[in-house]
């Protein structure tokens, strides 16, 4: 049974965000005993209310934030006066991220959590060694792996990481994308493997294995086979008995005692009305965008520029989701809107190589194109006509028969690419929007087009009809990765959050999202945002058990 | 060819002639076919998006439902648009009177992709062009891709694998 607790009982921990970390974090805590009140803003969907409805989705943010409620400004560079734009885009539902993500569920390698030391400095850039190495974080992986449920084959790819163990279950089926794939990367003496996946190919833990209906990335699970916490962890959290989820709660502001810690959390209830929750630690979860406005919207007179914010990192080294994109149409019908979006994948190319001249790395997933609308909008290659008789023609014989390379690959954190609060406009609830300063670092657009010649190179080896990219730079806002705005760090000037994700200048405040990461991995992170949060609530339990905190 | 030739927009005007004799059940201003269009906006969107989306083998915007999907979201999602789906209409109509000096709907088609063409990077062509296609394309409960007709077109299974929920027996 849920727990109901009343918001002047002091609880255990307050939540802020249930998506892939913050389901992960109230259901460990509930698990090792404590109270817990998960304050989320969007609403508590089910499986059953999820539709194979792209226009909704896609089109009328059924499931994302919504800029006509939560407007987000953008700007390329700071001094320049930022303008609405969808920059950002998460799943603002209880599940957050991991209910509509597409669950390609990468770990990072160990490199990602030491470039710095052996790449060196990059001008511009604000690259660093992660406080911890990814030793501390495999045991994690695992638990995330076997706990939620991921699909895949250990010892596949050759570049993978050291892994305690394997996978709880096989891969799920390959696709035609995947077969034409792992022969022309073969060709070129490449190492096609199967992609590791948050969606189940068997029956686990009373869930039901997938049934490759198609609708994975953007959409819910209808089968609650996609590994979210909205399937996976949130049930066992609220069984706890320990742990109430207050859907349609939006935070505005954590609050500081005159001691300088965190005693709670004021929020907007679904009738807009203020509640004060009361709790004796706060773990904001909100995500790599939401987690920053939150804190720098927390001013006191203790902390004007912002909670957690001496070192005035909170909200910098904002990193984004960066890929290349290129398809190829072939001879006979794929028919890639079936099931899963992603079957075979190389990390060939994941190290950055000096000899290339830049810093950057990547891996290359074959995939699905797009839905229908999609397609129908952006699908084809840029010279193919856009309407009339040729075109209805064309898109009836490409879309079946379209597949397409993605390549996900290095962002790297810049200061000046940050989430502040816009200084005119508002939200529906009155609140600063958020805005977005963002450009690409020049070694960024570099990874980008040298994939695209790498992608290129596998659509010769599978001798396609016709293969084509988009220009690199293409299609890159609004960016579904959130990164780096809280980073981790032992040095309270350079990073906002410990190794243990607690706030450097608040001792009972942890942030535990993708606002921790350092580097941008080669995108994917939220097997690493998730393992970060097994950790860090192993962490919080163990303090709180000491009265540590 | 002649508009009024075109099979499927002959069918769809039959229907429509129909609705409008007899006050349907769900419109709630009887004899009114659209939540927000005129029965001539109505008109000229239809072979608007005929031409995007023309009928062949398969069936084209309008007999997809296209109109219905942007007449609802006129009155929804897209009610900001309001201002500019009505001026882009009185535009083209008065280019069609001042070229041709006929309605848009009345016109040949090459007329009508001659009057498009030199439309094409408008903003209001763009709008009903993006517009047309998420009606066509995309799920039938918002109006349009009525009997799924682009999904076959496109090979997509029909009807597409459901959560189990859907299929619950007791309820059928
Ligand atoms: C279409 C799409 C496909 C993706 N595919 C992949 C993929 O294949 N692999 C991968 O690794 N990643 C993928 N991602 C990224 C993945 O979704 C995120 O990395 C991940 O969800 C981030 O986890 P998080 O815990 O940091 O935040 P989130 O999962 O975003 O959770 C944050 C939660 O906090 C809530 N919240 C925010 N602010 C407040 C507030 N003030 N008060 C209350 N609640 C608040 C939000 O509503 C949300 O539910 C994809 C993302 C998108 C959009």
């Amino acid at each position: 049974m849920s727990a109901a607790f009343r918001s002047n009982e002091t609880v255990d921990f307050a939540v802020v965000g249930s998506g892939a970390a913050g389901g992960v974090v109230a259901k460990e805590l509930a698990l090792a005993g404590f109270t817990v009140v998960v304050l989320e803003q969007g609403p508590h969907m089910q499986a059953k209310d999820f539709k194979h409805d792209e226009f909704g989705v896609l089109f009328q943010s059924a499931l994302t934030n919504n800029p006509k409620t939560q407007p987000v400004t953008y700007r390329e560079k700071e001094g320049d006066k930022a303008e609405i734009r969808d920059a950002v885009n998460y799943c603002r539902m209880v599940g957050g991220g991991s209910v509509h993500f597409t669950a390609n569920y990468w770990r990072f390698h160990e490199v990602d959590f030491e470039e710095r030391s052996r790449w060196g400095a990059v001008p511009g850039a604000s690259l660093a060694d992660w406080p911890i190495r990814y030793r501390d974080l495999e045991p994690y992986y695992a638990k995330a792996e076997y706990d939620l449920g991921v699909s895949g084959l250990a010892g596949a790819n050759p570049f993978d990481p050291p892994r305690s163990k394997p996978y709880p279950m096989p891969p799920l089926p390959v696709k035609s994308s995947g077969v034409i794939f792992e022969r022309a990367t073969r060709k070129l003496g490449l190492h096609p493997f199967p992609a590791p996946m948050a969606i189940l190919s068997q029956p686990y833990k009373g869930r039901l294995a997938c049934q490759h209906c198609g609708f994975c990335n953007s959409f819910g699970c209808e089968f609650g086979s996609k590994s979210s916490t909205l399937a996976a962890a949130i049930p066992a959290a609220l069984k706890s008995g320990r742990c109430e989820l207050r859907a349609e709660c939006y935070v505005r502001k954590v609050e500081i005692d005159a001691g300088g810690r965190a005693n709670g959390v004021i929020y907007f209830d679904k009738q807009r009305r203020e509640v004060f929750q009361k709790a004796r630690a706060v773990v904001l979860c909100a995500n790599g965008a939401e987690t920053p406005r939150l804190l720098l919207m927390s001013t006191s007179n203790r902390f004007p520029n912002g909670l957690a914010n001496s070192s005035g990192l909170v909200g910098r080294n904002l990193m984004f989701d960066a890929g290349a994109i290129a398809c190829g149409v072939f001879e006979h019908p794929l028919n890639e809107h079936k099931s899963v979006q992603v079957t075979r994948l190389i990390h060939d190319y994941y190290d950055s190589d000096p000899k290339r001249g830049f810093f950057g790395g990547g891996g290359i997933d074959a995939r699905s194109q797009a839905y229908p609308v999609v397609f129908a909008l952006f699908g084809l290659p840029m010279d193919a006509p856009r309407w009339g008789v040729e075109y209805k023609k064309m898109l009836a014989d490409y879309f079946p028969r379209t597949m397409m390379l993605l390549a996900h690959t290095t962002c790297l954190a810049q200061e000046t690419n940050s989430i502040t609060l816009d200084p005119d406009v508002k939200d529906a609830w009155g609140l600063p929007a958020m805005r977005v300063t963002f450009s690409w670092h020049e070694d960024d657009l570099k990874t980008l087009r040298y994939f695209e010649k790498r992608m290129l190179e596998i659509f010769d080896a599978a001798k396609p009809r016709r293969a084509w990219s988009y220009p690199p730079g293409f299609d890159l806002l609004p960016s579904r990765h959130l990164m780096g705005t809280c980073r981790m760090g032992n040095d309270p000037k350079t990073s906002v959050v410990n190794a243990d994700n607690r706030a450097h200048d608040v001792a009972n405040l942890f942030i535990v999202d993708g606002s921790s990461l350092v580097t941008s991995g080669r995108q994917q992170p939220t097997a690493t945002i998730q393992a970060l949060a097994y950790r860090a609530a192993d962490r919080m339990a163990a303090m709180a058990r000491r009265g540590g905190i | 060819m002649k508009i009024s030739r075109n099979p499927d927009r002959r069918r769809f005007l039959r229907t429509a002639a129909g609705v409008a004799a007899i006050p349907a059940a769900s419109c709630t201003r009887a004899g009114r076919r659209w939540r927000f269009l005129t029965d001539e906006q109505a008109d000229t969107i239809g072979a608007i998006c005929d031409q995007i989306i023309p009928p062949d083998q398969d069936p084209g915007a309008v007999s997809a439902g296209v109109v219905h999907f942007i007449d609802r979201q006129l009155k929804g999602h897209y009610a900001y648009l309001q201002d500019a789906y009505i001026k882009g209409v009185v535009e083209i109509e008065q280019a069609a009177q001042e070229k041709f000096g006929k309605r848009f709907s009345a016109l040949a088609s090459e007329q009508q992709l001659d009057l498009l063409r030199e439309r094409e990077k408008t903003a209001f062509f763009r709008m009903i062009a993006d517009h047309a296609m998420q009606g066509f394309y995309g799920d039938p409960r918002h109006g349009g891709n009525r009997d799924f007709a682009s999904w076959k077109m496109m090979g997509i299974p029909n009807p597409p694998v459901r959560g189990r929920q859907q299929h619950d027996l007791t309820k059928s």
